[in-house]
């Protein structure tokens, strides 16, 4: 036992083996920057950040890599200079660009993925290119002063998918059109108008009728407030008593709740700049659109009876804004490097970890074990096999016939997209027209059928009830095809292998999370 | 109080979300001292100033190559002294705050926060008591780090332990039962009370973990103590910060101790009764299953 006991107490600080792995760092902004300094510390020297938005006075509570002067510059490039000023010998490279725009030959060559990312998309998509290229990643997210840092091993423990994420909560149209109760569709309905008026304009727009009715009105400002705010109103509603004729424009406060008169010279204030102005999408750090939502929201609110919130508080829920500090960003990004290091060194278990803001059982921080993937995970679950071959001379039918029939032994596959449409079928029961179109399809080259280099396409064969999913990447100078992704286990597999690792599994010291599955990567601690 | 200027609104705003526009002007006017600048007091002043306080740095050991083990200090500044070199570096991440080498500590303080050996810390504990100031003391053993705090309330009307109270406290601490110990806490506990009691660990007290278990895991933390590890001196540092907050901002600390392991990824926190060993005594009813 004390052995054991020892042997835990692993030398994570100071083992010099694996620092120089190529780091990719997915955001510079609050977490990006913490990871960025905490990478550096342990001796990390060869790193690639990535991040598309540049600098806001706002980041500058947080994002200590900044200064006021670089207000407006990229972060990422940002980042770095301030990094080499510091550590001139680093090798760190820093990219403004959307992480979209890059596929698997870009993340082939990171040891490990670091998320400092602030929205549920990008993760995605990180999570899937690690999830093809079998690379760790590792994500990390904080709000306010709770953080979360959750590891993920491709096919080995649960991707970042394997958990379904909350959607974005919507409102039911009639909600936000006529019947709002809350203060939050009084802004969502805010925000629609903006749009409609000058944003985006786009016809599918909730509002677009008031954009329409609004077309002709020569004194813009009054005529719309008279129509939002008197006339176009359920019979419930209370009309807003006061006259607009006399009302000027000016700007309203932000810390204050305001009367109706402020509210209406705010909305004509508003108005009279916007109109003039070319349109623009709702943007949180737009003055004049927050002026905007901010007196239009709450003069609504008053029709309904609904409490009123100061611009502050409006900006926040308009613009999402998610409450951010230094400390538990710090706290997250330590944690990362931690979970990062022990999959560097092949020691130690990854775990799962949560800042919370009070104690539960003395544990202000706590951990827990990575959970296994899910069977039905969409991303990670369904066995893959990743083929590189030229898809300017590579057909849709030497796909069929050399990979999948010769190499992966289907008879009769069915290939689809991940957006459900169908590239080809066979068979019989089918009709003439399907049938042509696949015979088609056949012999066009992959570029013909305009798939994109990374393409997943799963393949299904019916007769055998097997699916695999093909990840197809382009390769100029393959004349034939390369397989370069073994198979990974599809669901049976996974079954077994479950039951094999459970003899491995051991407890945890001090921990009453459940068991789960043990690492691949980790060896024995007696190891 | 003076309202925030927009230029401390824009620049605060995230936080200001999170406790409030009063709080902000309250750690305007907060003035933190910073003794010793290793890499764990380097991001505990850090993270102070970008929360919008000020603080003095008190070090005149001069810079060499082991002090760049530091986020802040650059190989230009060997030669000067960390205190100096320090508050250039640390003033330059906010300019809405004054950040300055002190010689003498002679500020009006709200808080002092200390991090390195055993050895001088009493003696800051004592100077910090006699003016009523919160002290923090941060103690690193590579991936393990340990935070004490001494909370001595301002008006010094309510009784928080001191310092060598909190240390007097580990034995009796390290022998009450307890169904899960956190054992690496434990071995930390055991290791800084021989270092403050200048006791070889062949002399610790004993405690209610099997010596063959725990001794072995405090001889590691006792000869590498003041080893700091940039991950978990992170996580201290945050810590440590965000109750400086709560303390300037007149909301309750969190914790009294606060322990953080990298090899488990755990934060424990705990507090020692200002009671004396009766009251604790109780919670050794509960019995030990099994120590693994």
């Amino acid at each position: 036992m004390n052995k054991k006991f020892v042997n835990k107490m692993i030398n994570l600080a100071y083992n010099s083996k694996m620092e120089h792995a190529k780091i990719l760092v997915v955001g510079a902004g609050g977490i990006g920057c913490e990871l960025l300094k905490t990478l550096v510390m342990v001796g990390i020297d060869n790193i690639t950040v990535i991040d598309i938005d540049t600098i806001d006075k706002s980041n500058l509570n947080r994002q200590f890599l900044f200064r006021p002067e670089h207000v407006g510059r990229p972060k990422a490039e940002v980042a770095v200079s301030t990094l080499k000023e510091l550590r001139p010998s680093l090798n760190v490279t820093g990219i403004q660009a959307n992480i979209t725009n890059y596929g698997n030959d870009f993340f082939q060559n990171f040891a490990i993925v670091l998320n400092a990312l602030d929205n549920l998309e990008a993760r995605r998509y990180v999570n899937r290119l690690c999830v093809s290229t079998k690379i760790p990643m590792i994500d990390a997210g904080t709000q306010g002063k709770l953080g979360q840092v959750t590891v993920h091993v491709p096919h080995i423990t649960a991707c970042y998918e394997c958990e379904p994420k909350p959607t974005p909560k919507t409102y039911p149209v009639c909600t936000i059109r006529s019947t709002p109760s809350k203060p939050i569709h009084c802004i969502v309905w805010a925000k629609y108008l903006y749009e409609a008026l000058f944003g985006l304009r786009d016809p599918d727009n909730i509002l677009s009728d008031l954009q329409k009715k609004a077309e002709g009105f020569s004194d813009l400002g009054k005529e719309l407030f008279n129509l939002l705010f008197k006339e176009e109103l359920p019979e419930e509603a209370k009309k807003i008593e006061i006259s607009i004729e006399n009302i000027v424009g000016s700007q309203i406060n932000e810390d204050k709740i305001g009367s109706l008169q402020e509210y209406a010279a705010g909305f004509i204030y508003a108005v009279e700049n916007l109109k003039s102005r070319e349109p623009k999408p709702f943007d949180k750090d737009d003055q004049l659109a927050i002026q905007f939502v901010g007196a239009a929201s709450n003069l609504r609110a008053a029709n309904f009876k609904i409490e009123q919130l100061n611009l502050f508080k409006t900006k926040e829920i308009a613009g999402n804004i998610i409450p951010a500090v230094a400390t538990t960003n710090a706290m997250a990004a330590g944690l990362q490097v931690i979970e990062a290091l022990k999959i560097l060194r092949n020691k130690n278990e990854p775990k799962n970890v949560w800042i919370s803001e009070h104690a539960s059982d003395s544990k202000i921080i706590v951990s827990g074990n990575m959970p296994p993937p899910m069977p039905k995970c969409y991303t990670c679950s369904v066995g893959s096999v990743k083929v590189k071959l030229n898809f300017n001379t590579f057909t849709l039918g030497d796909l069929v016939s050399k990979i999948l029939k010769n190499e992966l032994s289907m008879q009769n596959p069915t290939l689809n997209l991940e957006n459900g449409s169908i590239l080809y079928e066979s068979g019989e029961g089918l009709d003439e027209e399907d049938e042509e179109r696949y015979a088609k399809n056949y012999k066009m080259t992959l570029n013909e059928l305009k798939l994109a280099d990374g393409v997943r396409v799963s393949c299904d064969n019916f007769s055998t009830d097997f699916t695999i999913k093909l990840i197809i990447s382009h390769d100029e100078n393959q004349e034939l095809y390369e397989i370069v992704g073994e198979i990974v286990e599809n669901e049976e597999n996974h079954k077994e292998n479950g039951e094999n690792q459970n003899e491995l599994k051991r407890k945890s010291d001090n921990s009453d999370e459940r068991e789960c599955k043990k690492l691949k990567i980790v060896e024995d601690i007696e190891n | 109080m003076a309202e925030l200027s927009i230029e401390e609104r824009q620049i605060y705003d995230r936080q200001i979300r999170i406790w409030g526009m009063e709080a902000q002007s309250k750690l305007r006017s907060a003035k933190i001292l910073v003794i010793n600048f290793n890499g764990t007091t380097s991001e505990i002043a850090k993270n102070c100033v970008l929360s919008g306080m000020s603080l003095d740095i008190l070090d005149d050991k001069i810079i060499e190559q082991p002090d760049l083990n530091n986020f802040y200090l650059r190989n230009e500044d060997v030669g000067l002294s960390r205190g100096e070199a320090g508050a250039k570096r640390i003033q330059e991440i906010n300019c809405l705050v004054k950040v300055s080498q002190t010689k003498n500590a002679d500020g009006n303080y709200q808080v002092v926060v200390f991090s390195g050996d055993t050895a001088n810390c009493a003696d800051i504990n004592r100077s910090c008591r006699e003016k009523h100031i919160p002290s923090y003391y941060v103690f690193n053993s590579r991936e393990a780090v340990l935070v004490i705090a001494d909370l001595i309330h301002p008006s010094g009307e309510i009784s928080y332990l001191s310092l060598p109270e909190i240390i007097e406290k580990i034995p009796s601490f390290l022998q009450t039962k307890k169904k899960k110990p956190n054992l690496r806490f434990y071995a930390f506990l055991l290791a800084l009370y021989c270092k403050f009691q200048s006791l070889p660990l062949e002399n610790a007290p004993p405690t209610f973990i099997d010596d063959q278990v725990l001794k072995p895991l405090s001889e590691q933390i006792f000869f590498s103590f003041t080893q700091e590890f940039y991950p978990s001196l992170s996580i201290a540092a945050g810590m440590v910060t965000q109750d400086i907050v709560k303390l300037i901002t007149n909301e309750k600390a969190a914790y009294q101790l606060f322990f953080f392991d990298a090899n488990d990824s755990v934060g424990m926190i705990e507090s020692f009764s200002t009671q004396s060993k009766a009251k604790t005594s109780l919670l050794a009813d509960i019995e030990i299953s099994e120590i693994d």
